[in-house]
C-alpha cells in the first residue's frame, strides 16, 4: 500500500501480452502500446494530408507539417551542411518519434516511454555509434584526428586524448539522461500534484488540480523543447563527425 | 525509482522502442515525407521562377521603352530633319525662282533694247535707200522733163510730196 | 530559414552546456572507478578520472563559449560589411 501512494508508481509497467523469446521477455506492456498509438497518430496526420493530395496552397495541417519539415531541414542543413540531406529521414524521425512519445504520455492514464531512461540511453548509444560509423566511413584512419584538438601542444597530446575521450563518451550519457530526467521530472510532478489534490479536502485540492491542468500546458512545451533538443544535438554530433573540428 | 529498480521490462521496451522506431522510420521515409518535401521544393521553385519571371518581364517593359524611347528620339530628329530640308529647299527655290525671274527680266529688256536698235537700223537704211531712192528718181523726171525751170521744180515738189506721203503710209 | 541559424545553433549551445560538464565528471569518475577496480588501486585512478572528467566538462563549456563569441563576431562583421 506504501508504494501504491507513490507517486513514481506510475512509472512501473505490467505485461499485457506475455511474449517470451529465447529467454529474453518481449513481453508488450502499456509503455509500447501508448508509443504505438502517438505514432500512429503522427503516421495518421501525414497519411491524412498525402491522401488529400499535397497542393501548392497548404491547409492548416499541410502548413504544420511542412513547417516542422522545413524546420528540421534547416535544423540539418546548418549542423551538418549541405551533404546533411541524407540524414533527413533519420533525424525527421527521430523528432516525431521522440515527440510524439512525449506528448501521447501527457494523456492521462497512458505512458511515456521516453521517461525510460534503457530507451533513451539505446537512441543514444545507437546515435553515437551512428557517429562513430560515420565519421570511420567518411575520414578512415584520419576520423581519431578527432581526439586531438587543433593547436595543443606535443607534450599535452597523452592529457588532451583521454580528456577528449571522456567528453566524447559524455555525449551519449548527456543526451540520453537529460530527456529521461526532464520526461521523469514533469511526470513526477503532475503525480504529486494530482494526488495531493485527490487526497486533501475539497475546498483546498481544486488548487493543486488547477496546478496540474497548469504544468499539463508546461509539460506540451517541454515534450516538444526535449524533442527538439534531442534531434538538435544528434545533428550537431553528426555535424561535428562529418566537418572533424 | 521503478525505471531503474524494474529489470525485467528493460528487454521488451528496448526491442520495441528499437523495432518501432526502424518502422516509423521506414513509414515515414517512404510514404510520409516524399510528398511534402516534394511539396516544398515545387514551391520554393515556383516562387523562385515567379521572381525571376517577374524580373525578367520587367526587363522587357524596360528594353522596350528604352526601344520605344529611342525610336520615338529618331522620329524626332528625321521630322526636324525633314522640315529644315524642306524650309532649305524652298529657300533655294524661292532664290533661284527669283534669280531666273530676274535674269529673263534682264534678258527681255536686253532683247528689247536689241530690237529696238535693230529697227532703228532698219529705219535708217530704209530712209537711207528712200532718200537714194527719192535722188535717183528725182533726178531721172528732172533729167527726163529736162526742162524749163518751172517744170523743174513742180517736178520736185511733186516727188518730195510723193516720198513722203510714201513714207507716212508706211510709218 | 536564414533567420533561425542564430536560433538553431543558440538552443544547441544551451542544451550543450550544463548536462554536458555534468556528464563529462560522471564519465570521468565512472572510467577511474572502473580501472580502479581492474587494477585494484583505489582510489587513484577515481581522483584521476574526476579530475580529467571536469577537466572535459571545462573544456567543453570554455570551447563552446569561445564559439558563440566566434559566431557573434563573426555575424557583427557580416552586418557591418553589408550596412556600411
Amino acid at each position: 500500500m506504501a508504494e501504491k501512494e507513490s507517486p513514481l508508481h506510475h512509472f512501473e509497467l505490467h505485461p499485457i501480452v506475455d511474449i517470451h523469446l529465447g529467454g529474453l521477455d518481449l513481453s508488450i506492456n502499456k509503455a509500447v502500446i501508448a508509443m504505438w498509438i502517438g505514432m500512429a497518430v503522427v503516421y495518421g496526420l501525414f497519411m491524412l494530408v498525402g491522401k488529400k493530395g499535397t497542393s501548392m496552397i497548404p491547409g492548416k495541417l499541410q502548413s504544420m507539417l511542412e513547417m516542422s519539415l522545413e524546420f528540421i531541414k534547416g535544423m540539418v542543413k546548418e549542423f551538418i551542411g549541405d551533404e546533411g540531406m541524407k540524414y533527413f529521414n533519420f533525424v525527421g524521425t527521430l523528432f516525431f518519434f521522440i515527440l510524439c512519445c512525449n506528448l501521447i504520455g501527457l494523456i492521462p492514464g497512458s505512458y511515456t516511454i521516453t521517461s525510460q531512461l534503457v530507451v533513451t540511453g539505446t537512441f543514444a548509444v545507437i546515435i553515437f555509434v551512428m557517429t562513430l560509423i560515420i565519421g570511420i566511413s567518411k575520414h578512415g584512419g584520419h576520423f581519431f584526428s578527432i581526439l586531438v584538438p587543433p593547436g595543443v601542444p606535443k607534450i599535452m597530446i597523452p592529457v588532451m586524448v583521454p580528456i577528449e575521450i571522456i567528453s566524447m563518451l559524455a555525449r551519449p550519457i548527456s543526451l540520453s539522461v537529460r530527456l529521461f530526467a526532464n520526461m521523469t521530472a514533469g511526470h513526477t510532478v503532475l503525480a504529486v500534484l494530482f494526488g495531493l489534490g485527490l487526497s486533501a479536502p475539497m475546498w483546498i485540492g481544486w488548487l493543486p488540480l488547477g496546478f496540474t491542468v497548469i504544468i499539463n500546458g508546461l509539460e506540451i512545451a517541454i515534450a516538444v523543447i526535449q524533442a527538439y533538443i534531442f534531434t538538435t544535438l544528434t545533428c550537431v554530433y553528426i555535424g561535428d563527425v562529418i566537418k572533424l573540428h | 525509482m521503478p525505471q531503474f529498480e524494474q529489470v525485467s521490462v528493460f528487454s521488451s521496451l528496448i526491442f520495441w522502442s528499437v523495432i518501432s522506431f526502424v518502422a516509423l522510420l521506414f513509414l515515414l521515409k517512404k510514404f510520409a515525407f516524399p510528398p511534402i518535401l516534394e511539396i516544398l521544393d515545387a514551391r520554393e521553385k515556383k516562387i523562385r521562377d515567379d521572381i525571376e519571371g517577374a524580373e525578367k518581364i520587367n526587363q522587357d517593359a524596360e528594353k522596350l521603352k528604352a526601344d520605344f524611347d529611342r525610336q520615338l528620339k529618331t522620329a524626332h530628329e528625321k521630322a526636324n530633319d525633314i522640315i529644315q530640308l524642306a524650309h532649305d529647299s524652298s529657300k533655294k527655290e524661292t532664290e533661284k525662282s527669283l534669280q531666273d525671274t530676274q535674269g529673263k527680266v534682264r534678258q527681255m529688256i536686253k532683247e528689247a533694247e536689241h530690237e529696238i536698235q535693230a529697227s532703228r537700223n532698219k529705219l535708217l537704211s530704209e530712209i537711207r535707200s528712200y532718200t537714194a531712192a527719192l535722188t535717183i528718181a528725182s533726178t531721172e523726171r528732172i533729167l527726163k522733163k529736162a526742162m524749163d525751170e518751172k517744170e523743174q521744180k513742180r517736178v520736185v515738189d511733186e516727188t518730195i510730196e510723193e516720198v513722203i506721203q510714201e513714207l507716212e503710209k508706211r510709218a | 530559414m536564414g533567420q533561425d541559424n542564430g536560433f538553431h545553433q543558440g538552443m544547441g549551445f544551451a542544451a550543450r552546456l550544463g548536462t554536458e560538464m555534468v556528464a563529462a565528471t560522471l564519465i570521468g569518475a565512472g572510467m577511474g572507478y572502473a580501472l580502479d577496480w581492474l587494477f585494484g588501486t583505489r582510489p587513484w585512478f577515481l581522483a584521476l578520472g574526476v579530475i580529467f572528467g571536469g577537466a572535459a566538462g571545462c573544456l567543453g563549456v570554455y570551447r563552446t563559449a569561445m564559439q558563440t563569441i566566434n559566431e557573434n563576431n563573426e555575424n557583427d562583421n557580416n552586418e557591418t560589411d553589408s550596412n556600411p
